[in-house]
C-alpha cells in the first residue's frame, strides 16, 4: 500500500505504509515488492506501525534501498516512523541508526 | 667459620695451611661425610647425617640448634648421644627449644663441650655442640672442614623444604577449584602431592562448564617440580581456562597453552589433555599433547584408551596443529583422566597401566561414591612417590531436552517450532522483549542454513541452570562465525549472525564430528542484560 505525496516535492517524497506482521526470510520478496515504489523517490517515510517484526533480512531489504536511493541523490533519506521498540533496538545493535532516521512518536 | 670455645677446650683458629700427608685421613673422611649428607634433600636426615658422623666414633655427643627465623633464636633441632636411647630421649624433651650450656645437659660426661658455629655466608644456620672426650685429639682443620660442610648442606636442605613448602600451598591453592555440578553428571578428582625424596611436580586436572553448558576438562603435568613447575602449570591451566570462555575448542585451547608456555616458561615441557564434553549431543571433543591417553569406559564395561596426540606443549614447531578427535559419550560412560603418577608408580608402566585398566573394568566401579579417589586405592595403594592426578567424569544420565526436527525451507514448520519455543519461554518468565529477541535469533538461524545448510535441521532447547540454550545442527558444510559487524555500514548481509551475538549471553558455532554445523545460543531472558 503506497500513496504519493501531492505537492511541491511530489514525486521525490514517498510515504509507505508497510503491510505489518513478520518479515523474514519468508517474506524478503514480499517487503522487497513493498518496497519498490519508493526506489525512485530521495525521501522515504516508512511507517511501521504494524509491523511486529524484522530479522536481518528485511533490514538488508531497507538497506538496499538506501543504497538504490543514494545512487541517485546522496542526500536521499529514509525515515522510519512508529517502529517498535524491539525492532528499533534492532537498528541499534546493528549500527543502522546512522544509516536511517528513525522518528520516535510518543 | 668461627670456633667458638664452649666447655673445656680451646679450639686455635689456624689458617688453612698445605696438608701434611697424616690429614689426607681427615681429607677423606670430609669426602665421605659430604657424600652421606647430599643423599637426601632435607634437614632431617642431613642433621642425622651430622650427628651420625661425631656419634658415637669422635664424640659422646652432639646437638644441634638452628637459627630460627624470623626471631633469630636458636632452637634444639637434633641430640645423638653415645647412649641412643637417652639421646633419642633428650631429643624427644629439648626438641625446638632454646639450648642451654649452663643446664648442663650432659653434666655427668667427663667430656669437655665445643660449639661450632655453622655459618654460611652471612647466614648464621645454627650451632653444632659436641662432647669431645679429653683424651681425644682435636684435629681443628677437620672440625672446621665439617662444620662448613654441613652449615652449607643445612642451608640447601631449609631452602629446598622452604621452597617445597611453597610450591605445595601454591599447588594446593590453584588447584582447589570446586568441580562443577551438572544434572546427569558426576565429577571427582584426587591429587596427592609426591612423597619422599620427589618434589612437589606441575600436575593439574581442571573441569568446569562454559557459557553454553558444555563441560571443559584439562589434565596434564609440567616436567620438572618445584615452584617454577607450580607456576608454570597455573599459567597454562589458566591459558586454557580464558580461551575456553570464548572459544572452547581443544585444539585452540591446546594452541593457547603452547603459546603460553613458550613465552612465559620457554624451558619446560608440558604434556596436556583437553577435551570439550558436551552432554546434549554425548559428543567428546579431545586433543592431546604428550599426555597419557585417557581411559573412556562404555556403557558396556569395556575399556579403552582414548586416541593418543602430538609431541608435548613445548616441542612444538610454530604452525603445526593440533588434531581434535571425537568420541561418543552416553550416558553410563565413564572417563578417567589422569597423570603418569598413577602408572608409573611401579617403576613398570606396562603392568601400571593393566592395574589401571584392570580397575576400571572391574563390573562394581560405578558402586563407587568416589571412582578417582577408588582407582587411586586399587592401583597405588599407599604408594605414590610422584605427584598425581585423577579426575572422573561420569555421564550417569542424559539431558531432558527439548527437541524438534525440521526443514526451514517450509516456513509453516519453522514458524510453528518458532511459536512452540516462544510459548515454553514465555512460561518460563522471560520477558516479552527477550521472547523477540529469541525470535530474531531463531530467524536468523534459519535464514542462515537456508542460506549456507539446506536440509533438515534438529533444533534443540535446553535448560541449564538458570540459562537456557538454544541448539540448532545442521548436516551442511558448515559456516563460520565471525563476531562483527560488516565492514561495509550499508552492507544488505552480513549481520544476522552478529545480531544474534548481540541478543544472547553468549553464541558459538562448531564444525560437528561428523560434517555440518552446531550453533549454540544462551538465550538472554530478563530485561537490563544486555544493550
Amino acid at each position: 500500500m503506497s500513496e504519493a505525496i501531492s505537492g511541491p516535492e511530489a514525486g521525490s517524497a514517498i510515504v509507505i505504509k508497510l503491510l505489518g506482521g513478520e518479515y523474514d526470510l519468508a517474506r524478503k520478496d514480499a517487503l522487497l515488492e513493498e518496497l519498490l515504489p519508493a526506489r525512485s523517490a530521495s525521501r522515504v517515510i516508512l511507517d511501521c506501525a504494524d509491523v511486529a517484526f524484522m530479522d536481518s533480512t528485511a533490514l538488508g531489504c531497507l538497506i538496499g534501498l538506501k543504497r538504490a536511493m543514494i545512487e541517485r541523490d546522496p542526500k536521499s533519506e529514509i525515515r522510519l516512523l512508529a517502529l517498535r521498540p524491539p525492532i528499533e533496538r534492532l537498528f541499534r545493535i546493528a549500527g543502522l541508526s546512522k544509516v536511517f532516521e528513525i522518528v520516535t512518536v510518543e | 667459620m668461627n670456633v667458638k670455645n664452649g666447655g673445656g677446650f680451646a679450639i686455635p683458629v689456624q689458617a688453612p695451611a698445605p696438608l701434611p700427608a697424616d690429614e689426607l685421613l681427615s681429607l677423606r673422611e670430609i669426602d665421605s661425610f659430604t657424600e652421606e649428607l647430599l643423599t637426601q634433600p632435607e634437614v632431617e636426615p642431613r642433621l642425622r647425617t651430622i650427628c651420625d658422623f661425631w656419634v658415637p666414633a669422635r664424640a659422646d655427643w652432639a646437638l644441634v640448634t638452628l637459627t630460627e627465623h624470623p626471631s633469630g633464636v636458636l632452637k634444639i633441632a637434633a641430640i645423638a648421644h653415645r647412649d641412643a636411647q637417652r639421646g633419642n630421649a633428650l631429643l624427644e624433651r629439648l626438641r625446638g627449644q632454646p639450648y642451654k650450656p649452663q643446664d648442663r645437659l650432659f653434666s655427668s660426661e667427663a667430656s669437655g663441650e665445643i660449639a661450632l658455629r655453622l655459618q654460611f655466608g652471612d647466614r648464621h644456620i645454627g650451632v653444632l655442640h659436641l662432647g669431645i672426650p679429653p683424651a681425644e685429639p682435636v684435629n681443628a682443620q677437620l672440625l672446621e672442614r665439617i662444620a662448613s660442610r654441613s652449615a652449607v648442606g643445612l642451608h640447601n636442605a631449609q631452602l629446598f623444604e622452604q621452597q617445597r613448602k611453597i610450591a605445595l600451598s601454591f599447588q594446593n591453592a590453584a588447584l582447589t577449584t570446586e568441580l562443577p555440578r551438572i544434572e546427569g553428571l558426576r565429577f571427582d578428582a584426587v591429587y596427592e602431592a609426591g612423597q619422599a625424596e620427589a618434589l612437589v611436580g606441575g600436575d593439574w586436572y581442571d573441569a568446569f562448564a562454559v557459557a553454553d553448558g558444555r563441560i571443559v576438562l584439562s589434565v596434564g603435568d609440567v616436567a620438572g617440580s618445584g615452584l617454577e613447575a607450580a607456576v608454570a602449570m597455573t599459567s597454562v591451566r589458566q591459558a586454557i581456562r580464558g580461551v575456553a570462555q570464548v572459544h572452547p575448542d581443544p585444539a585452540v585451547m591446546l594452541a593457547a597453552a603452547e603459546r603460553t608456555l613458550r613465552l612465559q616458561h620457554k624451558d619446560l615441557l608440558v604434556t596436556a589433555f583437553v577435551a570439550v564434553l558436551d552432554s546434549v549431543t554425548q559428543e567428546c571433543a579431545y586433543a592431546n599433547a604428550g599426555h597419557p591417553p585417557p581411559l573412556l569406559r562404555t556403557e558396556d564395561g569395556a575399556v579403552r584408551a582414548l586416541r593418543i596426540g602430538r609431541p608435548p606443549l613445548g616441542l612444538w614447531e610454530f604452525g603445526s596443529r593440533f588434531i581434535v578427535h571425537h568420541a561418543h559419550v552416553p550416558p553410563g560412560s565413564l572417563l578417567l583422566l589422569f597423570t603418569d603418577g598413577l602408572t608409573e608408580a611401579t617403576r613398570d608402566i606396562l603392568e601400571g597401566e593393566s592395574r589401571l585398566r584392570a580397575a576400571l573394568e572391574a563390573s562394581d566401579i560405578l558402586v563407587y561414591d568416589n571412582v578417582a579417589r577408588r582407582i587411586h586405592e586399587v592401583v597405588l595403594g599407599q604408594r605414590s612417590l610422584d605427584d598425581v592426578a585423577i579426575l572422573s567424569v561420569r555421564i550417569e544420565s542424559a539431558r531432558e531436552v527439548w527437541r524438534w526436527r525440521l526443514d526451514p525451507m517450509w516456513a509453516d514448520a519453522a514458524a510453528r517450532v518458532r511459536t512452540e519455543i516462544r510459548a515454553i519461554l514465555a512460561a518460563e518468565a522471560f520477558s516479552a522483549p527477550h521472547q523477540t529477541d529469541f525470535e530474531v535469533i531463531f530467524s536468523e538461524l534459519m535464514s542462515n542454513m537456508l542460506r549456507f545448510a539446506p536440509g533438515t535441521a534438529e533444533v534443540i532447547l535446553e535448560q541449564h541452570g538458570e540459562d537456557f540454550v538454544l541448539h540448532v545442527l545442521d548436516k551442511g558444510a558448515g559456516f563460520l562465525f565471525v563476531p562483527q559487524l560488516p565492514p561495509d555500514l550499508f552492507s544488505e548481509s552480513g549481520r544476522g549472525l552478529f545480531l544474534i551475538a548481540n541478543l544472547s549471553r553468549d553464541f558459538s558455532v562448531v564444525r560437528r564430528p561428523g560434517g555440518g554445523s552446531h550453533a549454540r545460543v544462551v538465550l538472554l531472558q530478563k530485561d537490563g542484560a544486555t544493550q
